[in-house]
Order: structure tokens, then C-alpha cells, then sequence
């Protein structure tokens, strides 16, 4: 195969694997902030402890889901913190420590948007 | 640690592709270009081998990339001269008939020292032997030596072109085994290697090295055992 040829072959496989991994990320990031906004809608009245739990074990299971694409592209350390603060969230829901969970819930949406944030290619990352 | 040996297999493989698909000039010697690119890539690749944080694929996607890049430039490069001198540089002449280019050698800060040690390994001692001295863009001196110093050709002392002289000679065997390629090249079979063998009474087995010609020259060197 002509050098050229095999050239365009490895940057259009390239420019298919950024595009798969934004788009993937794009979406997770859309899917746990919504997760996230719901569980945080039902702390603002704590009267339903199971909603609460069960919602914060479906947000861990998402995000467990999202890790195993995630660690091919993005730096480990972002992603294991955000899987330490998730595993704390569930023990919060669980003891019904409702304040910490709020500050946890706070904190992931914080990194999750900061993952994405990172992998955008705007000039504030660029430069 | 078999997370690290296995993605240090991964990115040699990866660098062994991507110098390969650069092809044949990259690993002699160097344009600026492709030098910055082999710094890039040996660095790159240490990375995500040192720091199992980094996906492998944050060192594997930039090398490919510039691998491709350089690739990309070659082809330019080969279409547009004026991109060709922009990427790669010109070839600047410092000695032109025997007259050395002061102003450039201070514009190339290249000492008198670096020019002497170029000359010497040229075989010049004596700059007044110099014609011409063209400093390529790798770096390198390349030197025309005026008439009077040049080593005489065998077109200029008249001497007949011998048969079959125009082919180097090629190894035929190395370290015991047979180049069956060496056969195509020198226009010679097996049968012809088997006989001399047999008239020199030793076998392929005992042969270090052989070399020989198209005009089947040959020259034999025996391991140390056997010698």
C-alpha cells in the first residue's frame, strides 16, 4: 500500500476515535448530570429514603457503566476520584446523611462537567 | 509491572511501525523535521510506560499523528521546493573556489574548529585543497577538493574497465549460513559454492564469513576454531 494511502487510513481511524470518545463522553456526561439533578431534586425534600437510595445506587451502576469506556481516553486520576466521591455518596444515602450527600452530588457534577471540560478542543485547553 | 512490560510492547511496536512507515531516511541521518519528530515520539512514548494513569491510547494516538504528519510534510516537501527549503533548510556553500564564506560561518555559528574537524574526516587536512564546501541541511560538510588535490580515477590514468568490477562483492555465507540471495545477485549457484568449498576442504559450518563478487572473487574468513 502507497505510503500516502496508509497515512489517511491512520488519521481518518483517528479522527473516528476522537469523534467516538466525545461523543460517548458528550452523552455520559449528559446521562450522570441528569441523574444527578434528579437525586438532588429529591433531597430538597428527604422524605423518601428508598427513592433516594435507589436512585444513588442507579447513578454508581451509570457511572461504573461509563468507567470502563472512559479509562481508555481519559487520565485514570480523574476518573478514580470520581468513583471514590460516588462510593461515599452511596454510603451518605444509606446512613441518611442527606447534607453530605448534597456536598458529594455537588462535588460529582462538578468533576463530570470538569472531565468534559477538558476534552473539549476549545483554546483554553489548546493553549 | 505486566500492565508496564505489556504497554512497553505496544508502544515499541508502535514506534517500529511509525519509523517504518517514514521510511528508510529516518533512521540514517536527519532533517530538523524529522529530528524534532524523533524527539517527540521517544518522549511521548515514555509517558504512558512510566505513568499506568495515562491511557496507552494517549501515546499511541500522538505518535501515529505525527508520524502521519511527517509523512504528510515529506509529500509536500517532494511537490513544492520553496515548502521543501522552509521545512528542511538549504544547502549553503562555504567554500566557494577556495574561498571561504567568513559572513556565513558566522551566520551558521559554525566555528573554524567545527570546519577543520568537518575537513578532516573528509580526508582534507589542508583547506587550500578545498574547491568547494557545502554544509547540507543535516549538518553534514560535503566537499569538492580542486583538481590538483583529487585522488586520480581509473578514467583518468586510462585504465581498462575490468569485467564484472562494477559489483561490490556481497556476503554468501554469515556465520554458517548460506545468503541464498547472494546466488541472484553474483549470477552463481550452490553447485559452484559446494566445489570451492571442497577444494578448500572445509565445510559451510566452519565458514565466518564469505564474501564474493560477480566475477565469482570471493574471500573466506573461518571461525576462530577453525582457523
Amino acid at each position: 500500500m502507497n505510503r500516502m494511502g496508509l497515512v489517511s487510513i491512520i488519521i481518518a481511524f483517528i479522527l473516528a476515535l476522537c469523534a467516538f470518545s466525545m461523543i460517548n463522553l458528550y452523552q455520559t456526561k449528559n446521562d450522570l448530570l441528569e441523574q444527578i439533578e434528579q437525586i438532588e431534586t429529591a433531597l430538597s425534600n428527604p422524605t423518601d429514603y428508598q427513592y433516594i437510595l435507589d436512585k444513588t445506587q442507579a447513578l454508581a451502576n451509570s457511572w461504573e457503566e461509563a468507567e470502563n469506556h472512559m479509562m481508555r481516553f481519559i487520565r485514570n486520576n480523574e476518573i478514580d476520584n470520581t468513583s471514590v466521591i460516588i462510593s461515599e455518596a452511596i454510603s451518605f444515602a444509606k446512613n441518611k446523611e442527606y447534607h453530605l450527600l448534597d456536598a458529594s452530588l455537588k462535588k460529582l457534577s462538578h468533576l463530570i462537567s470538569h472531565i468534559w471540560q477538558t476534552e473539549l478542543p476549545i483554546l483554553q485547553n489548546l493553549l | 509491572m505486566l500492565v508496564v512490560f505489556i504497554r512497553t510492547i505496544i508502544l515499541y511496536i508502535v514506534i517500529i511501525f511509525g519509523l517504518r512507515t517514514m521510511g528508510k531516511r529516518q533512521i540514517g541521518e536527519l532533517q530538523p523535521s524529522e529530528l524534532v519528530i524523533t524527539i517527540m515520539i521517544s518522549n511521548i512514548a515514555t509517558l504512558p510506560i512510566e505513568d499506568t494513569n495515562i491511557p496507552t491510547l494517549s501515546g499511541i494516538v500522538p505518535i501515529l499523528a505525527l508520524v502521519c504528519f511527517e509523512v504528510i510534510v515529506s509529500e509536500i516537501s517532494l511537490h513544492s521546493l520553496p515548502f521543501r527549503y522552509f521545512v528542511w533548510g538549504k544547502p549553503r556553500i562555504i567554500i566557494r573556489d577556495g574561498k571561504l564564506d567568513q559572513k556565513l560561518l558566522r551566520r551558521l555559528r559554525l566555528s573554524i574548529d567545527d570546519l577543520m574537524k568537518s575537513l578532516r574526516s573528509c580526508n582534507i587536512f589542508d583547506i587550500r585543497d578545498v574547491s568547494y564546501a557545502i554544509i547540507e541541511n543535516t549538518g553534514k560538510i560535503s566537499v569538492y577538493q580542486k583538481f590538483e588535490a583529487q585522488t586520480p580515477s581509473n578514467a583518468l590514468l586510462k585504465i581498462p574497465t575490468q569485467k564484472n568490477k562494477n559489483t561490490p562483492p556481497t556476503a554468501m555465507i554469515i556465520d554458517g549460513e548460506v545468503i541464498k540471495e547472494s546466488f541472484d545477485y553474483c549470477n552463481l549457484s550452490p553447485k559452484w559454492l559446494d566445489k570451492v568449498l571442497k577444494e578448500k576442504n572445509i565445510s559451510i559450518s566452519q565458514v565466518f564469513l564469505m564474501t564474493c563478487d560477480s566475477s565469482a572473487d570471493y574471500h573466506i574468513v573461518l571461525k576462530e576454531n577453525y582457523s
